[in-house]
């Protein structure tokens, strides 16, 4: 809660954008890396308060904060099936969907469980094999071939329970 | 997620058809899937994410790449500290 209140101390703020209105002697572009601080700076209202040679560019994204809502929505309802041992990366859990979330889903007694790797998840299948024990397939590039590998991996374990 | 940290192989072996690996990532170890570098030996330091080896890299950037994560942490303790004043 500290460190809420003090990015919203005005004055420390205002402070900021002074120094940088000060400071800003040519045009820069800035890229942001990751969709959380996108969304900071929209939501506060940041981006309006910056000197104008300042242009922010939208970056990358991690496989996070790119996750549309509807799939995280699908998400929820899948993790939320009595048969269904719901795997995911530890950053998913708390993304809010249109409704809840998905510790809130493992709170209400679904099975959700945090995983690190996505063979991990493969491991999960292994031992359980009367669930269906699904894996939270997010990302582009970066992680396909991941997923790709544990498709692979409950093939030729003969694995009928997994899918992503 | 966004992160991934360099280590260094300790031990290589099959499982289920794949090559797997054990990384030290100073001090703590984990199982680490490496079919994507099957030029990678005992000993040498690859960047890993979300538990697969992405490339090898010289120790030496390792060990740069390690630094500026300490910092990272240095710095998040500095304005955990500068806040609670």
């Amino acid at each position: 809660m500290k460190i809420l209140e003090s990015f919203r101390d005005k004055e420390l703020v205002k402070k900021g954008i002074d120094d940088l209105h000060r400071l800003i002697k040519h045009d820069w572009v800035i890229m942001e890396i990751c969709g959380g601080q996108t969304h900071a700076f929209l939501h506060y209202g940041l981006d309006d308060m910056l000197p104008k040679q300042i242009e922010l560019v939208h970056g990358p994204g991690c496989p996070v904060c790119v996750t549309p809502l509807e799939l995280i929505d699908k998400a929820l309802a899948i993790a939320s099936q009595p048969n269904v041992i719901f795997t995911s990366f530890g950053d998913m859990l708390r993304v809010p969907g249109s409704n809840t979330d998905l510790f809130s889903v493992r709170a209400s007694g679904g099975q959700v469980k945090i995983v690190y790797s996505p063979l991990d998840a493969v491991k999960i299948a292994q031992e359980n094999p009367d669930k269906e024990v699904v894996f939270f397939a997010i990302g582009f590039e970066t992680t396909a071939p991941n997923n790709v590998m544990s498709v692979l991996q409950a093939k030729d374990l003969g694995l009928k329970n997994f899918s992503i | 997620m966004c992160l991934g940290i360099p280590g260094k192989i300790i031990e290589l072996y099959e499982a289920n058809g794949i090559l797997m690996s054990k990384v030290d990532f100073g001090g703590v170890l984990r199982e680490v899937c490496i079919q994507t570098l099957p030029e990678a030996k005992v000993g040498d330091y690859t960047i890993v994410h979300a538990g697969f080896a992405l490339n090898l890299l010289s120790e030496q950037d390792a060990m740069e790449t390690l630094e500026i994560l300490r910092e990272i942490d240095f710095l998040n303790d500095e304005m955990d500290q500068m806040v609670r004043k």
